[in-house]
């Protein structure tokens, strides 16, 4: 749990679409992805996800449904919708910008100390 | 459709059951992973729980944001909902654009016509006078019996020293004055108050004073005011005016004040000069001489009916101090605001009720274009409730159809009022504009709109009622799978026709009326005057001044300024008379010599003319006995007059009155012989029957002021210009005005402006009506042949003859239109009562009139009727069995 590092904001945002983006997912799923896609260097807690969750249906980023789930049991599955998948692709473009912009000003400042 | 339908489903996600059910799925999952990775079930339930967080915060949390997010999606279905009904009714709207565009121009006619009327009435009725306080204002009159007169001067000084009630009281009188300038003389309107009018008013002048108590002199104090626009026109609005002279009557007034230019008196219409009361100490002091207009201003807290009572016991002590003048007269205080109106309420609350009518008309026959609309949209109504639409989204679908209907309506509505305002205003006698100034500048304003807005919302709701109603009963499954023809349901049906015959019915009351006063205009221009009016000018001369105060001056000037016309070329004859027909005038009580005095209540009275030679022959009057009066009728001759048929034959009725003599009260000293009888003349007012008239010779006794009437073959105003210039070379400081063609007087008279303002009004209304109900009519009677065709067809099928169709049809529409034309007729009989004022020469209930309205009404309906008939014959059976 020390290694892991708090999220910046809105990068739980992001997250959350990219794992959906492969295909519809209920919110146990999702966060099991990021976990284990991040080999459990991203820690989110469960609490935070379902509130992101939540928002983004809001704003109809996504949609959801209840469907079964591999232990054939009730779960609501989300899926990213039109706007979703907008939102996907821009905030992965900003996010890339900015942290090879993060990553520049690192080096350079590695090369003169 | 299935997204309509979704929109109604009820919503069962995102509810608090829903959460509690994904997190405790999270839970568990999570803690089934654990235990299967070797976790005792204890510490992978706590493990999963601390890795969630606070469950219960998150619970609520999310509970919010589901709450919310549904609140936001319920509001925009709703929008979108309206935008969607918008949308529909617009569709509906431009589906049957001939109903909608007549809807929409009905509703616009009647919106309009109203607002307009509301601004016209707001502006004369509702609006205060221009004065302080004008509540406080009031008018006071002596009354005796029915009889209302002014009051006699030494009463108007007795009110004012012994009431209570009033802060001041102050009297005033109209005369118009010669006012000479160096570049001649002209008569100009004047007023004549006492000191303390303009203070009563709460008007001060804008420059300089208003008259002192020391002014109010008789025979005139030295002071004069001047309109504002006078002030503008002749002195260019120069301050420097105050305390110049201006020569006014022979006299010269100093000029102490001049009024703002807001300032205006209704009952005296424009007037240029203010002049002090005046006349003669003789007549100021005369109890039994009537002439002061008294108006007053109640203290405050003081009521009409308080004043009124304070004034009585004062008009019972000049009663018995004054028994020959004050005997039975009593004081009457009216409010000034119902002095100034006085007949234009009639005129204008008239003109309001036609225009109720009209909107009773459009209203019910949009009602009537609406319900059939609402039948025919049965199946639909039904289909859509069956599939679960509920009443109140119907509803809501039917107030948008009317809100969209109604909000073009007043767009239009508005521009007709814009235009309806200038129309009445410009409808509107002059006389009647000048006494109400305040009128001219009505305009459509925020009020009247918010009173457009009031009748918009009162419309829409009258109008969607019915159907709305029908709708909410409308019962889903049985309608489903019949068509409109077969379910027209009959209360509609019944409230429909019942609309019609009372369109029919208004219609028919304005047809009537407008009859009514077409047939009393024309009776009125048909008359026999007793004179010929065609081809004969007038020109009134006023020899005002020193000069003229010796009679024989005055004689003289009349005969030379006579001669000199007489010699113009193209002029055929001319005279003059003191008074012209239709201008009124004065009468005077005699009694015939060897009959014996009667007491003074029932002495003999006639309205009395001064004539020139020459003045019966130039008007066409016929002689009827004896001779005219003529050249030698003068002070050197026996004095002599002339009778007018009607009193002849009252004072003589069995004998002739050549050689009886009469002597007048006025002037006891002469006697006068009876030398001839003419031909009667309407001298009063068209309506009147021509009075008793008694004719001098105005060499025996002249006038200041006398009117010449001259004939010509030629147009008669083209010799305007040459008598002006006779007159002015005879003498400058005789001003020549009134010149008009009699046949212009005639027909500018009162009584037939009275008329023929309300008559173009009552046609224009009476017109639209009669479109409206034809088309209201038109409508009802299409439709039901639309409902009926399968009927026909099958008739037609089995043998009917298209004749024995359309008759079916014709019967129905004749029906409603002939009980609608009975009630009308009744309706207008009772209406005519209320007119009676305005009628002339014919009886209420004239047949021709009532005959002849109701013709056209019939032969509308006719037309109306036949034309869907006509249609009902051409159905084709196949067709319509098919149709369904």
């Amino acid at each position: 749990m020390s290694a892991s590092l708090d999220l910046l904001q809105g990068t739980l945002d992001l997250l959350i679409l990219k794992a959906l983006a492969a295909g519809p997912a209920h919110g146990y799923a999702v966060a099991r992805t990021i976990r284990s896609a991040s080999d459990a260097t991203l820690v989110v807690e469960d609490r935070a996800l379902y509130v992101a969750l939540h928002r983004m249906e809001a704003r109809d980023w996504l949609s959801s449904e209840w469907g079964l789930s591999e232990n054939n049991r009730r779960a609501k599955y989300y899926r990213l919708t039109t706007i979703g998948r907008k939102a996907l692709r821009e905030k992965s473009a900003d996010w890339t910008v900015y942290a090879e912009a993060v990553f520049r000003v690192l080096r350079l400042g590695g090369a003169t100390t | 459709m299935i997204c309509w339908l979704k929109r109604v489903l009820p919503r069962w996600h995102g509810t608090e059951r829903e959460i509690e059910e994904e997190l405790s799925f999270h839970l568990e999952q999570r803690t089934g992973d654990l235990i299967a990775r070797g976790a005792t079930p204890e510490d992978a339930r706590h493990t999963a729980e601390r890795e969630f967080g606070d469950v219960a915060a998150a619970r609520s949390e999310l509970t919010r944001i589901d709450q919310r997010a549904a609140n936001r999606q319920q509001r925009s279905a709703w929008w979108a909902d309206l935008q969607g009904d918008l949308r529909f009714g617009i569709r509906m709207l431009a589906r049957a654009p001939g109903f909608s565009i007549l809807l929409i121009l009905t509703l616009a006619l009647a919106i309009g016509a109203n607002t307009a009327t509301f601004t016209v009435l707001r502006a004369a009725l509702l609006r205060g006078l221009p004065y302080a306080e004008p509540h406080q204002l009031v008018h006071l009159w002596e009354n005796k019996g029915d009889d209302r007169s002014e009051a006699s001067y030494p009463d108007f000084l007795d009110w004012k020293a012994q009431s209570r009630s009033f802060t001041d009281l102050a009297g005033y009188n109209q005369g118009d004055v010669v006012v000479t300038r160096t570049d001649g003389a002209e008569i100009r309107s004047s007023g004549r108050a006492t000191s303390g009018f303009f203070d009563v008013l709460g008007v001060a002048p804008v420059l300089g004073r208003s008259f002192h108590a020391d002014e109010d002199l008789p025979d005139g104090g030295p002071a004069v005011i001047l309109s504002n626009a006078y002030w503008s026109n002749h002195f260019g609005g120069n301050p420097s005016v105050l305390d110049s002279t201006l020569t006014i009557d022979g006299r010269s007034l100093r000029i102490i004040g001049v009024l703002p230019a807001s300032f205006h008196f209704a009952p005296l219409g424009e007037i240029d000069l203010w002049l002090t009361l005046g006349r003669s100490a003789d007549t100021r002091s005369q109890r039994y001489n009537h002439w002061v207009n008294v108006i007053g201003r109640l203290k405050s807290g003081v009521t009409r009916e308080e004043a009124e009572s304070d004034l009585g016991p004062i008009m019972a002590r000049l009663a018995t101090e004054y028994p020959s003048s004050n005997q039975g007269r009593s004081a009457q205080v009216v409010s000034l605001r119902d002095e100034f109106l006085g007949t234009v309420r009639q005129v204008l609350l008239g003109l309001s009720l036609a225009m109720a009518i009209v909107l009773l008309i459009a209203c019910s026959n949009i009602a009537s274009l609406l319900l059939a609309r609402a039948l025919g949209r049965e199946q639909e109504m039904g289909i859509r409730t069956a599939l679960g639409a509920s009443r109140w989204r119907l509803l809501r679908q039917l107030l948008v159809e009317n809100v969209v209907l109604i909000a073009l309506g007043c767009v239009l509505g508005l521009a007709v009022a814009f235009a309806g305002v200038k129309l009445v205003i410009g409808a509107l006698p002059e006389s009647l504009l000048s006494h109400l100034p305040y009128l001219r500048s009505a305009s459509v304003d925020r009020a009247a709109l918010g009173y457009t807005a009031l009748l918009a919302a009162g419309t829409a709701l009258a109008l969607g009622l019915g159907p709305i109603i029908h709708a909410l009963r409308a019962d889903g499954g049985g309608l489903v799978g019949r068509g409109p023809r077969a379910t027209a349901s009959g209360g509609l049906l019944r409230i429909r026709d019942g609309l019609i015959v009372a369109e029919v019915a208004l219609t028919l009351v304005l047809l009537t009326g407008t009859a009514m006063v077409g047939r009393s205009l024309v009776a009125l221009l048909w008359l026999d005057l007793g004179y010929v009016p065609e081809r004969v000018l007038a020109a009134r001369l006023n020899l005002a001044g020193p000069r003229y105060q010796e009679q024989a001056a005055r004689q003289q000037f009349f005969t030379s300024a006579l001669e000199r016309v007489r010699a113009l070329p193209g002029v055929i004859s001319a005279g003059a008379i003191n008074t012209l027909p239709l201008n009124g005038g004065n009468t005077n009580t005699f009694k015939i010599e060897g009959e014996p005095e009667l007491d003074p209540s029932s002495r003999l009275e006639a309205a009395s003319r001064a004539v020139s030679e020459d003045y019966f022959t130039t008007l066409g009057v016929p002689l009827v006995a004896g001779r005219f009066l003529d050249r030698q009728d003068d002070s050197t001759h026996p004095t002599t007059v002339v009778l007018n048929a009607a009193l002849a034959q009252r004072l003589f009725p069995s004998g002739s009155p050549l050689g009886r003599r009469l002597r007048f009260y006025a002037f006891p000293d002469y006697v006068f012989d009876i030398v001839g009888v003419v031909g009667d003349v309407r001298t009063g007012s068209l309506e009147e029957a021509p009075p008793p008239t008694i004719y001098f010779s105005h060499l025996q006794y002249p006038a200041p002021r006398m009117s010449l009437v001259i004939r010509s073959p030629l147009e008669p105003v083209a010799l305007a210009g040459q008598v002006r210039s006779l007159v002015r070379g005879l003498d400058p400081g005789v001003p020549v005005y009134d010149v008009e063609s009699l046949s212009a007087k005639v027909e500018s008279a009162s009584a037939v402006a009275a008329r023929k303002v309300p008559l173009i009004l009552l046609g224009a209304f009476a017109g639209a009506a009669l479109l409206v109900a034809m088309v209201g009519l038109y409508g009802v009677v299409s439709f039901n042949v639309a409902r009926r065709s399968r009927e026909f067809g099958i008739r037609q099928a089995l043998g009917a003859a298209p004749s024995q169709v359309r008759r079916m049809v014709l019967r129905e529409g004749t029906l409603l239109a002939g009980l609608g034309i009975l009630i009308g007729g009744v309706l207008s009989l009772g209406l005519n009562r209320l007119m009676q004022n305005m009628l002339f020469g014919v009886g209420p209930g004239d047949p021709v009139a009532f005959l002849s309205a109701a013709g056209l009404m019939a032969l509308v309906t006719l037309v109306a009727s036949d034309l869907p008939a006509r249609r009902a014959t051409r159905i084709e059976p196949t067709v319509a069995l098919r149709s369904d």
